[in-house]
């Protein structure tokens, strides 16, 4: 029987910076929280789990990513708003802070406009560091598969952030 | 192999991926987000679905929202009555209690409709009215990137009717759907063009233990209040409800699609019992309106050959992956009846189809014009798609066509047996039918 007291309370961290990093403020991340460990919970009546920690990185950066473009669609028809629960700067340069705090800002937009599977594998890979066969594992993918797949994502990317700054150069 | 040395340095995406990597974590998680997860664990009822208990049925409300959606561009709204699902526990029956001693409710909807990996976007928002028994009026404003329509859409299910207006036009179209109204009481979930009215009955079949099995999902502050939540799936979607813990109305629904890909429905801002203006609720068209009738026919068999067809020669002589009110369905149709789309165009506005003018409204003349010619066209492509998607557990329906060429001889891509027959109907590849007995449906190739 899974002791999930004990999970949560060891992967709770992981889980929750997980979310934080992505979605960028407690609200949404707090719900990512949630529904990664209840997603956990449906997994492990269906299969042992061997590894949580890659299972619920996996589910927090699905879960996250699913926000993120959730949010990205509510922003092109609402105006933006000022999250007061967004996440609290660290103690740095301010003009340093505000640039990287914009440059997450917008690879988070990116991300909401990759394909899901391409997006999750840049998140696993470029952001929490899982290797190739560890996200193949995962996401029952080859390695090779991953790479192509990871290279598409980066390309992409490339390409959304470059319109992204080319706009703004313009504005 | 990691191939990270062979990409070429970018600043940009290094430097925002060195950001994002770098982005401060709030403290967290904190002791009441980690207490509502394990309350959540422990209360959770999650038992997967069978595909063939998954309900397929349809509301006869589709094919208005369909109309619309193919005439001014509307989103599906109106189509998401049609999700099911429920749950066997205490306080999901406390919900239904709740909302069986309504006697008005006002919400409010937002619906957005993501097709062609967002190129095709869709937001409606709106508000809803219902009132005891049976009356509901909904109020939608649906925005493209190129357009704004408004739309009004009233029924009285006791009466069997229902009215569509489209202020901007001045165009009324009243709509007799007694005989879908009696169709859709052959099936003992049938669909409801009401959307409130829907979401009743889905917690009453829920926590009449008639439903599916749903999640529990624990508690959650929504709108200041105190709420528990319960998800339900079937092979429509998704429903999220999120109920006052206290009283056990609902706060806030969600509606996510499978068989409506791409459709994501958020109803919120619940206000109840409140004294509704009967007029809001009146079948009449408004003065100053034109107006066109429209009689609702049920679907047969022979419409979901057509559709079958019609999908297959759209998507190069190949059945498509999936049977659902997607893109491929909808682009088939809208190939289909752009031909009387565009006569309707000409004659009207010249050579220019409907969709040339970005922003322009169709003359009060021209919908009512178009609403008599396309109506039953649009009928007519849909209904095999309806006809489908209305089918229940108790018909077995089956699809397994993804992949194959139409004509295919020997070939079967779709079976189900029909309601009160002994024998399955097994749809092949040429379009052919035959009728076989569950034994040999057992041997049939394909998934299930």
């Amino acid at each position: 029987v899974t002791d999930w007291k004990i999970i949560v309370e060891q992967y709770g961290g992981l889980v929750w910076a997980t979310a934080c990093r992505l979605v960028g403020n407690g609200v949404d991340a707090s719900d990512c929280f949630q529904e990664t460990f209840l997603e956990a919970v449906k997994i492990s009546r269906k299969e042992p789990v061997r590894d949580w920690s890659a299972l619920l990185r996996h589910l927090a950066t699905a879960r996250s990513l699913d926000r993120l473009r959730a949010r990205c669609r509510q922003r092109e028809r609402t105006p933006a708003m000022t999250d007061p629960d967004a996440v609290a700067g660290r103690e740095a340069d301010p003009a340093d802070e505000a640039q990287a705090s914009e440059l997450a800002e917008r690879l988070r937009t990116a991300l909401a406009e990759l394909p899901a599977e391409q997006a999750e594998i840049f998140c696993l890979s470029c952001i929490n560091g899982l290797s190739y066969r560890e996200i193949g594992e995962r996401l029952r993918l080859s390695t090779n598969a991953v790479g192509v797949q990871l290279h598409r994502a980066r390309g992409r990317l490339r390409e959304l952030l470059a319109t992204v700054d080319t706009t703004t150069n313009e504005d | 192999v990691e191939d990270r040395q062979d990409e070429p340095v970018d600043d940009l995406l290094e430097r925002a991926t060195e950001a994002l990597r770098r982005a401060p974590v709030p403290q967290g998680p904190s002791a009441e987000a980690i207490a509502r997860v394990m309350e959540t664990i422990q209360t959770a009822d999650v038992v997967p679905q069978p595909v063939q208990e998954r309900v397929r049925k349809m509301t006869r409300i589709v094919k208005i929202a369909i109309a619309a959606t193919i005439l001014v561009g509307l989103g599906v709204l109106a189509s998401w009555t049609m999700i099911g699902g429920g749950s066997g526990n205490i306080a999901f029956a406390a919900v239904a209690e709740a909302l069986d001693q309504l006697r008005s409710a006002s919400f409010d909807i937002n619906t957005e409709t993501n097709w062609d990996a967002g190129k095709r976007h869709v937001t409606t928002s709106g508000k809803g009215y219902f009132l005891a028994p049976s009356k509901q009026r909904t109020e939608i404003s649906s925005t493209t990137a190129k357009n704004t329509s408004k739309m009004v859409m009233i029924f009285d299910q006791e009466a069997g009717k229902g009215l569509m207006l489209m202020s901007d036009q001045k165009f009324a179209m009243a709509m007799d759907i007694a005989k879908m109204k009696e169709n859709a009481k052959k099936s003992a979930k049938g669909a409801s063009p009401d959307l409130f009215e829907t979401v009743r009955r889905l917690v009453r079949e829920g926590s009449s233990g008639t439903g599916e099995k749903a999640e529990n999902l624990g508690k959650k502050e929504i709108d200041g209040h105190p709420a528990v939540g319960f998800r339900t799936h079937n092979a429509m979607g998704d429903m999220t409800l999120w109920a006052d813990a206290q009283t056990a109305r609902p706060i806030r629904v969600e509606l996510t699609g499978e068989m409506f890909e791409g459709v994501r429905m958020v109803m919120s801002h619940f206000r109840y019992n409140l004294a509704l203006d009967p007029s809001l609720f009146s079948l009449e068209p408004p003065a100053g309106y034109s107006s066109q009738t429209v009689n609702f026919q049920p679907p047969v068999e022979a419409d979901l050959l057509r559709m079958l067809r019609m999908v297959a020669e759209h998507g190069k002589g190949m059945f498509p992956a999936k049977l659902a009110m997607n893109k491929e369905v909808m682009d088939a149709v809208m190939a289909a009846v752009q031909p009387e789309v565009n006569k309707i165009a000409a004659k009207h506005i010249g050579k220019a189809n409907l969709k040339a003018k970005p922003g322009e409204q169709p003359s009060s003349a021209m919908m009512a014009d178009t609403m008599k010619t396309l109506m039953p066209l649009v009928q007519k492509q849909m209904g095999g798609i309806i006809f489908y998607m209305q089918l229940t557990p108790e018909n077995d329906a089956h699809y397994a066509g993804g992949g194959v060429k139409l004509g295919t001889p020997d070939r079967p891509i779709l079976w189900y047996r029909p309601s009160g027959a002994a024998k399955y109907r097994v749809v092949y590849a040429d379009l052919g039918v035959k009728e076989m007995s569950a034994e040999e449906v057992k041997k049939l190739p394909g998934p299930r």
